[in-house]
């Protein structure tokens, strides 16, 4: 944990790190253990996902709140997915390991909500990294490692997605 | 078109969904051990974050100045009461953060004692205590999980306690006859904060958890300074 707490410049922040660190490494490493088998890619997900939290601490107000468990868990996820795609693994491997959980949710009197979790992880996870945890499209794509165009072009199909299962399931708009 | 504010609703509710169930199907007895790869890994990076590079230090001092710049901005744009006096405190607003910090040098002696809620809602247990020279942070558990955070301040050369002060609403109090603010959230996911500090103004505390109003003053009125 040495050399997160070295990326943070003040006592206070490292105070907040070091909780994060306690509270939800053990979920993180499951996180990533449920899209890539292996413990050692595990491992590494954890590792620069861990980093990316120290460069964002300040952003961070508390770290027991339940939206940064969110944020740690999404960091995670979309660390682990990006390793997979760099493995070059195929697409069909990727749904199958879609967070079988997550899908067959369902969130009573909250249609748009239970569409969002039908989404595909990856449309999924920009819904909630940009309307939830206040990341911008600039930053997603340097996040995912795609350009910009990229990160656009994934925002408006995953809103398009969204939409049409929304509608589908009797919602209108 | 989705309205925006409804895919933000449904953005957090969803992702809360999501990692409910994943925390809830975790097996209560997974561990995440780092191996002795993962450790090294670790040792590696420490060495080269023992010897930064020159942009660094360009990067920081650009990011020192843009900070000045980006305060001197703020500062202009808020209202007189963006900075008013808060008990020997000062309260600042940033965006949509409370900064509660210092306005004068704290005795020396003050850091040399801790401080606990000396009573408990009941079911609650002191659960974890993380120390940094500026900040303690006490959580009290209870066995449903809910927590209860206790945070007292005693650096003036840190930013002191920072609060969330999106959609909070304050309310003036007082904590053994000393100014306290009590910050009430229109969401049901922000426990209510209480921000005051001890009688010679050289500590600030934060208290905050899913307690009514009066349960939050007993508890904050019951805080006990021990000489460590």
């Amino acid at each position: 944990m040495l050399i997160y707490l070295q990326m943070i410049e003040t006592a206070a922040d490292k105070a907040k790190f070091v909780i994060i660190y306690e509270e939800y490494h053990n979920l993180m490493f499951y996180a990533a253990k449920k899209i890539l088998s292996s413990d050692q890619d595990a491992e590494d997900v954890v590792h620069h996902a861990f980093e990316q939290i120290a460069k964002n601490i300040e952003k961070i107000r508390d770290p027991l709140h339940p939206k940064t468990r969110r944020y740690a868990v999404v960091i995670t996820e979309n660390t682990a997915l990006n390793l997979l795609k760099r493995k070059k693994l195929e697409m069909s491997t990727m749904q199958q390991c879609n967070f079988s959980t997550a899908s067959h949710l369902e969130i009573e009197d909250d249609l748009l909500a239970s569409c969002i979790l039908k989404l595909p992880q990856e449309q999924q996870h920009v819904i909630w990294l940009k309307y939830h945890l206040g990341y911008n499209l600039h930053e997603i794509a340097r996040m995912k490692n795609i350009t910009f165009a990229a990160a656009t072009k994934l925002d408006q199909r995953a809103k398009t997605k969204l939409k049409q299962l929304y509608t589908e399931g009797g919602g209108t708009l | 078109m989705i309205p925006e504010k409804t895919l933000r609703q449904a953005a957090a509710r969803s992702c809360e969904a999501h990692v409910a169930a994943l925390a809830e199907e975790m097996p209560a007895d997974f561990k995440f051990i780092p191996s002795p790869r993962f450790q090294k890994r670790i040792k590696k990076l420490t060495r080269r974050a023992n010897h930064p590079q020159a942009y660094r230090i360009l990067q920081r001092a650009a990011s020192i100045f843009l900070a000045i710049l980006t305060a001197g901005v703020i500062w202009l744009s808020v209202d007189a009461e963006a900075r008013e006096a808060f008990f020997g405190w000062v309260r600042e607003i940033y965006y949509d953060t409370f900064v509660y910090r210092f306005e004068q040098l704290p005795a020396s002696e003050e850091t040399a004692y801790q401080y606990r809620l000396g009573a408990l809602p009941e079911g609650y247990q002191e659960y974890r205590v993380v120390e940094s020279p500026s900040n303690v942070f006490v959580v009290y558990k209870n066995a449903d999980g809910q927590l209860l955070k206790f945070i007292y301040a005693t650096d003036k050369h840190q930013l002191g306690l920072q609060v969330d002060a999106a959609s909070a609403s304050a309310k003036q109090l007082t904590i053994n006859q000393q100014s306290a603010e009590l910050l009430i959230y229109n969401n049901t996911e922000t426990a209510p904060v209480l921000v005051w500090h001890s009688p010679n103004n050289e500590t600030g505390f934060l208290l905050s958890g899913f307690l009514d109003e009066d349960e939050l003053v007993r508890l904050a009125e019951s805080v006990t300074k021990n000489k460590r």
